[in-house]
């Protein structure tokens, strides 16, 4: 197996992109193996109104993941390890359970463990509420290296409110006392009105880098599109060596604005109507996109 | 309308079924909805698989949500193509080919200028039972496959040669025997394009090459049967069938968009030739792992059921990328068979 390879547990659907359908093929564009543990089998996401389908049981979930510890090592197969929308905390459970001895074998390089703790967008919660504190059971455990919540999701898991900078610098040093996660990125927050998209890194010494971009802001909702940002952002995180620092989203945000931007566009030319709500975010056809050169990074403002 | 609604196997880990075909599909441009037959930890040439089978009711109201609901999503149901692979039990066959008649039902004259008989969506049936020999399916899914195709639902068929024998019902050894099989998926099945993949070549006259033949009924005329020989590589991949077929889909319905001449010739040409570049690249990443991870120069052959080779020869979809897009002449000279 080469190096690129990953391990993604997230949602499946048939039509559209959004969970393992929004990380897989961008992954694997990027020159990724993934190994796509799916925790849904649903026609559709039910932004549509209706959809068909279920939630994969936590036995076949354990099923799966046993299945794949019998072929291989993880800690030898995968250099990433990817959770992300689960959609029940029994699930959840499962996979922690096979994850923790992973993360417990002396002497192995692991697997970073990144963390996309999907609870909901907009103040609004589409997960059970015991799914929010098996997260932090996650982010306690001692080996998530990164996690990419939006505003809501990290709002929800810090107990806090963004507001302003001092809030944002607040929140995210008590998060990191409270859970030692090296690194959290806040896929956007809203300050003032306008968008950023904020990293931390806790560093080697007390004082952690807090920096953050500005990000174009769309007047409408991109249904998948925290989990191509995820994605993104673990292969930029990787081809990083493992470190989040200004350059990891210097590369995805100028990405993902286009594919956005592209997708707005497309919607917008299929129906005449400006769109509130883009439920199929053109992945494929702007795949050109997923391969261009990192930005240059010289938006990026720090938080002293 | 690159749309295409593939049904065939998941696994997590390697490259078979949809993970063999949906990757390629994709990076050509298809936007590809994809429904699982069987989920999977891995495929069966581990010796040990972990997974489910997907359970009939499930699968049905998922067709019935892609499929008749058609408003709710931005496809109406409508697909320009339809690819289906390994369906592991004769259920869920039936089923799959329910919704694939009322695609065809509510079917629109396919643009070529050539081939007035074809309707969107294109449907390709890979009818995946075994290989070898060996019968990989409940022995059901035979019959089954049969009555499928007296539905005259299938626009392109690709078997390997021990599933063309289970579809009619006798052993192929010769030239004569291979041409009268097609001759009965054309005119009793009423499929305008056939490919014979994994062809025994010493039926071609030549024991070190795998054999694919081709064939395009096209009223009014006789048909000519085309051959390719293909060297052998010595090692036992798995997933070639379900990325040939795809690769086929991709390349066929660009060359009838274009209206190529013998457009099928040309695509299992260009197919033929990305794939031999897929193989050799398989192979030679596969003994370098393998001398990387067991220390041991000698020579290494991906072996079934035992996983401790098998997992060195997974095809190295993602890493060919870019011979997908080949659209040249093909590497291989088509022979014209006589019968």
């Amino acid at each position: 197996m080469t190096n690129k390879s990953i391990l993604s547990i997230l949602s499946h659907v048939a039509h559209g992109y959004v969970g393992n359908r929004a990380t897989v093929f961008p992954l694997q564009y990027c020159g990724w193996d993934v190994d796509g543990v799916n925790t849904t089998n649903f026609s559709n996401h039910p932004g549509y109104g209706r959809f068909a389908g279920s939630a994969s049981s936590p036995h076949l979930v354990d099923e799966l993941l046993q299945g794949l510890k019998e072929i291989g090592n993880f800690n030898e197969v995968y250099s990433l390890i990817l959770t992300g929308y689960t959609p029940s905390a029994g699930a959840m459970q499962v996979i922690y359970d096979h994850l923790i001895p992973v993360y417990a074998q002396q002497g192995a390089k692991h697997p970073a463990w990144i963390v996309d703790p999907v609870l909901g967008d907009n103040g609004r919660l589409y997960v059970p509420e015991d799914v929010v504190p098996m997260y932090k059971k996650y982010f306690g455990s001692g080996h998530v290296s990164l996690i990419t919540p939006n505003q809501f999701e990290f709002e929800v898991l810090s107990d806090t409110k963004l507001s302003d900078w001092s809030d944002v610098r607040s929140a995210l040093v008590e998060f990191h006392r409270q859970y030692h996660i090296p690194y959290v990125v806040i896929s956007s927050v809203v300050i003032d009105g306008e968008m950023y998209s904020v990293g931390f890194a806790a560093g080697s010494k007390d004082k952690p880098s807090i920096f953050y971009f500005p990000v174009p802001q769309i007047d409408c909702s991109f249904n998948g599109c925290g989990d191509l940002f995820t994605a993104l952002v673990a292969n930029a995180f990787y081809n990083n060596n493992r470190v989040l620092g200004p350059e990891v989203l210097a590369e995805v945000l100028p990405k993902l604005a286009k594919i956005l931007r592209h997708s707005y566009d497309a919607e917008l030319a299929a129906t005449g109507q400006p769109p509130s709500v883009v439920r199929d975010i053109r992945v494929v056809s702007l795949r050109h996109h997923l391969l261009e050169p990192a930005g240059d990074g010289s938006l990026v403002k720090f938080l002293d | 309308m690159k749309t295409v609604l593939s049904i065939q196997s998941h696994v997590a880990h390697g490259y078979v079924g949809g993970k063999a075909a949906i990757f390629p599909l994709q990076a050509q441009g298809w936007d590809v909805d994809n429904i699982n037959t069987v989920n999977f930890s891995n495929h069966t040439g581990y010796g040990s698989v972990r997974g489910l089978a997907a359970d009939p009711e499930e699968l049905k109201l998922i067709l019935d949500q892609l499929v008749l609901q058609r408003e709710s999503l931005p496809s109406k149901g409508h697909y320009g193509a339809v690819i289906t692979g390994y369906i592991p039990n004769a259920t869920l066959i039936g089923i799959v080919h329910d919704y694939i008649g009322e695609m065809k039902a509510n079917s629109q004259q396919h643009p070529s200028g050539l081939h007035h008989g074809l309707s969107t969506p294109l449907y390709l049936l890979d009818p995946v039972m075994g290989d070898n020999n060996y019968l990989y399916v409940e022995q059901n899914c035979i019959e089954q496959n049969k009555r499928v195709l007296s539905r005259k639902l299938v626009d392109i068929i690709t078997p390997n040669q021990f599933e063309l024998e289970l579809l009619v019902g006798y052993k192929i050894d010769t030239q004569e025997l291979l041409a009268t099989a097609i001759q009965t998926l054309h005119h009793e099945y009423s499929v305008p394009y056939v490919v014979i993949t994994s062809l025994d070549g010493t039926m071609l006259g030549n024991s070190s090459v795998i054999g694919c033949a081709v064939s395009t009924s096209v009223p009014g005329r006789k048909l000519v049967i085309r051959t390719f020989e293909v060297p052998v590589i010595k090692s036992y991949f798995t997933g070639v069938g379900d990325l040939f077929s795809a690769l086929l889909l991709d390349k066929l319905v660009t060359l009838l968009s274009n209206n190529a001449e013998d457009a099928l010739v040309l695509a299992v040409n260009q197919v033929l030739t990305i794939m031999r570049k897929t193989l050799l690249l398989t192979h030679r990443q596969g003994l370098e792992a393998a001398a990387k991870a067991t220390g041991n120069n000698g020579p290494v052959q991906g072996k079934i059921n035992d996983g401790d080779t098998m997992k060195y020869f997974e095809l190295r979809v993602v890493q060919s990328r870019d011979f997908f897009a080949y659209d040249g002449p093909g590497e291989y000279l088509p022979k014209e068979m006589v019968h």
